[in-house]
């Protein structure tokens, strides 16, 4: 069974693909939504072999200045923040243009279908879907690991990208989720830790808690424990735990006082 | 000795060609013969559109067929249409001298290689077929003829163009072919005398024949050079008064001094709808600016917005004004601007004198010139790049595209639904692709936000809400067309297909009077998404900014116009002022 998720913020256009699929025995539908953070929170839950992905999904990059300022190209945000070493899927992409081929190319996806889907074709997909899953055992889709250097949050209903400079720490709060917490503001994010962890030179001070080298403008141990704090440059405090305080120090090029 | 022989040679060639030349009857003969051909070209010329080729330099399929079988026709009559000569002493040797190579030559010279070696060949073909010692030479030589003319037309194409119908080289075209073709006749009949006695009238014939026909089409050249010459002058003189800062009198009799002489016609009106504005030429004393247009006939054409022509025959021009009126005819042409009639140009003849068409044909492109500057002068911005982009904002190919897309998707699951869109999207496309309309009603443009949000709505379900509210008086104000719906459109684009669900985006139109002269617009969405303060980037900026400018130009105030204001985050707010202007139903403007 190949697990499968359609990530399309058009309803009637995701009717349709599932429609369209849904002739296909060895295909599976785990799950389907409109938008970038759900999409990331569906991969890490369902870990699927293969996502539908369209690449106009709601928001808009102002970093990145498009043609003609139509349509952003969230989807292939969405391949910026795949976890290396993680579950990838294969990237199946669908679209209303045909200009996304060359990044598309570029990318490595598995196949580009510009919308509406014709059932031939859809074939043709299926057919290559397939052969992926025949020749080796989930062969992992080769996503070339880039730095990241924005987080895209959650701001008013909308996406807005944050830059790793603005950011002074990240937090997970549990089944309330992750937190970027800036100077002035916090946003949630649907980017995990880890993620972040691996991509930027965020480190660690606690298990919830990562922090910019570059926000850090104090180190403080806290009196009678082995446990110290880290003041931000606007006041925040960030806890650091005594797992992690040697390595904190030495990051911070700080000479232990035994 | 060779020397002596040649001479010798030289003299009796010399004596016979007097002699030939002495039948002088043989020579008018021929050439009476020759004028059939001329006739002929001259009727074909004025007829048939088959020659305009020379001018626009492109020869359709048709045309070519034309000619050819025009120039077959020539030819071939060319052969029939030919006087027999004796050669010589003798009874029977008797030899034609023909005008076959017009035909030919002109095809090749004219038309290319290919046409004349067609044209020859043909031709070539019947004179074979009607027999006689040269029968197969002659058709050599008739298709060569068509080769060489060919030949000459390219090359003049490559060296010097404006020689085309130069008659220098149709003589010596004519004379190289002429020399070929006799030389391949001695080479079959190995006659002297024959040669002799036929070279020079059939060098003569052929060459007057197809110096004069080339004569005939020259005049095209000329024709077109001195038309396109008189009509940039007069724009030049026209022009030097716009440039002019002075008064619409002024400057209106100063263009109708300008037509009047460039025409030469007897007077020169001016008027608006009621009327005169300026009045130059023959009845200028009874004739001046702010008289109302009182005669019948211009008043009733201005109401009806119809190209009038009192022909000064079947109608007389009736000046109410003065018994001693000299003007007898009139052409009457419109200027229309923005397709409103706004003016008439008049041009007056006297009594005694004909109107010539080309005066008519003139005055039509002079009225059509000056609603352009009129237009220009009153819309100081550069009005042609913003007319550009008022056109490409019109038709926007991702909507349709889009539109479409979400239509194949919903066919699907509900097929009546989907037909019901497909004829909303049917109605959208022809408004947006039927010529520039440029002002409608705001009912009418409100129906047709009204369908484009059917469509959006379909894309967008339950992500969107939109609210229409607007006063109802202001039903039949004017406003430029598309606009509303472009800014509605960018709401929607920029704003509400950002917001992630389950957040609804809602788009707030509001139309209203500010005063009596005064009506404005607002667009709110609730998502604020036009600027990004970070990246000081504001979201279809541009597009706002020409719409902005199009509407200063076409209220000339900068009381009208395009603002928005956006809190980021919360809410982006289009607001634009216009002028209420309430139209009664006229022919050319949209109303419901």
């Amino acid at each position: 069974m190949i697990k499968t998720l359609i990530i399309e913020d058009e309803l009637a256009a995701r009717e349709e693909l599932l429609g369209a699929l849904r002739k296909y025995d060895d295909i599976e539908v785990a799950d389907q939504c409109g938008d970038l953070f759900s999409a990331m929170k569906l991969i890490r839950q369902h870990k699927p072999d293969v996502i539908f992905l369209d690449i106009c999904l709601p928001g808009h990059d102002y970093d990145v200045p498009t043609q003609d300022e139509d349509w952003s190209e969230l989807g292939f945000t969405l391949l910026d923040y795949m976890e290396v070493d993680e579950h990838q899927p294969h990237i199946v992409i669908v679209s209303s243009y045909s200009r996304y081929t060359l990044r598309a190319f570029e990318e490595n996806v598995l196949d580009y279908l510009q919308k509406p889907v014709l059932d031939e074709r859809l074939e043709k997909t299926i057919e290559r879907i397939r052969e992926q899953f025949t020749e080796a055992e989930n062969q992992p889709a080769p996503f070339p690991d880039r730095p990241l250097e924005r987080i895209p949050v959650y701001s008013n209903n909308r996406v807005r990208f944050i830059k790793l400079e603005e950011i002074e720490y990240i937090e997970s709060r549990g089944p309330a989720g992750i937190y970027v917490v800036c100077e002035d503001k916090e946003y949630y994010t649907e980017l995990t830790l880890k993620v972040i962890q691996k991509k930027t030179t965020f480190f660690q001070t606690q298990k919830q808690f990562l922090v910019n080298p570059d926000a850090v403008l104090e180190f403080e141990r806290v009196p009678d424990t082995s446990r110290a704090t880290i003041y931000t440059h606007s006041k925040n405090k960030v806890p650091v735990s005594k797992g992690f305080k040697r390595e904190v120090m030495q990051l911070l090029g700080l000479k232990e006082e035994e | 000795m060779q020397t002596n022989q040649t001479i010798y040679n030289f003299k009796t060639f010399f004596e016979y060609f007097y002699q030939s030349w002495i039948n002088s009857e043989l020579i008018f003969s021929e050439l009476s013969y020759v004028c059939v051909l001329f006739a002929i070209v001259y009727l074909f010329n004025k007829y048939s559109p088959a020659f305009s080729f020379l001018v626009k330099n492109t020869l359709r399929r048709r045309d070519w067929l034309w000619l050819y079988g025009l120039f077959t026709l020539l030819s071939v009559l060319g052969t029939f249409l030919a006087i027999k000569v004796h050669v010589g002493q003798e009874a029977n040797a008797w030899a034609m001298i023909n005008i076959r190579s017009i035909g030919a030559v002109l095809a090749g010279l004219l038309g290319g290689p290919m046409l004349g070696v067609c044209v020859g060949f043909s031709a070539g073909l019947v004179r074979y077929l009607s027999g006689g010692i040269t029968a197969e030479v002659c058709f050599l030589a008739t298709t060569l003829a068509g080769l060489i003319a060919g030949v000459v037309y390219l090359l003049l194409l490559k060296f010097s163009p404006e020689e085309r119908f130069s008659w220098k080289i149709a003589f010596l075209t004519t004379l190289f072919v002429e020399a070929v073709g006799k030389v391949l006749v001695y080479w079959v009949t190995n006659d002297l005398l024959l040669i002799q006695t036929i070279t020079i009238p059939m060098l003569l014939a052929n060459s007057v024949g197809v110096i004069l026909c080339v004569g005939i089409l020259h005049d095209y050249e000329r024709l077109d050079a001195a038309l396109s010459g008189n009509a940039l002058s007069i724009a030049k003189r026209l022009a030097s008064v716009f440039k002019k800062n002075t008064s619409l009198t002024q400057s209106a009799t100063e263009l109708a001094h300008i037509i009047k002489s460039e025409t030469g016609t007897a007077a020169v009106a001016f008027t608006d709808r009621k009327k005169v504005i300026a009045f130059v030429g023959a009845g200028n004393e009874h004739h001046s600016p702010g008289d109302i247009i009182t005669n019948k006939l211009i008043k009733g054409a201005l109401d009806s917005d119809n190209t009038v022509y009192i022909d000064g025959h079947s109608e007389v021009f009736h000046c109410k004004k003065s018994a001693q009126c000299p003007l007898h005819s009139a052409h009457i042409t419109f200027i229309k601007i923005e397709d409103k009639v706004e003016g008439a140009l008049v041009l007056f003849e006297s009594k005694n004198r004909f109107f010539p068409r080309v005066n008519r044909d003139l005055a039509e492109n002079l009225a059509s010139l000056l609603a352009e500057q009129i237009l220009a002068a009153r819309y100081p911005k550069k009005l042609a790049s913003l007319q550009d982009k008022y056109l490409l904002a019109r038709v926007n190919p991702h909507f349709f595209g889009n539109a479409l897309a979400t239509i194949s998707a919903i066919t699907r699951k509900d097929t009546k639904k989907a037909r019901m869109l497909m004829g909303v999207l049917a109605e959208l496309m022809r408004e947006r692709v039927s010529p520039a309309n440029h002002f409608v009603t705001l009912k009418h443009e409100i129906e047709f936000l009204k369908k484009y949000l059917l469509i959006e709505q379909e894309r967008f379900e339950d992500r969107l809400f939109t609210i229409i509210n607007f006063d109802k008086t202001l039903d039949s104000a004017r406003m430029p067309q598309f606009i509303l719906q472009l800014i509605v459109e960018n709401a929607i684009k920029h704003g509400v297909s950002q917001l992630l669900p389950p957040a609804i985006g809602e788009v707030n139109v509001s139309i209203h009077k500010i005063n009596d002269q005064l009506m404005t617009i607002e667009i709110k969405d609730n998502v604020g998404a036009y600027h990004d303060s970070r990246t000081n980037r504001s979201l279809g900026g541009a597009g706002m900014k020409m719409v902005n400018e199009l509407i200063k130009s076409q209220f000339n105030s900068d009381l009208y116009g395009i603002e928005v204001d956006c809190k980021e985050d919360e809410y982006t707010l289009v607001t634009m002022k216009l002028p209420i202007v309430i139209e009664n139903n006229k022919k050319g403007e949209k109303n419901d």
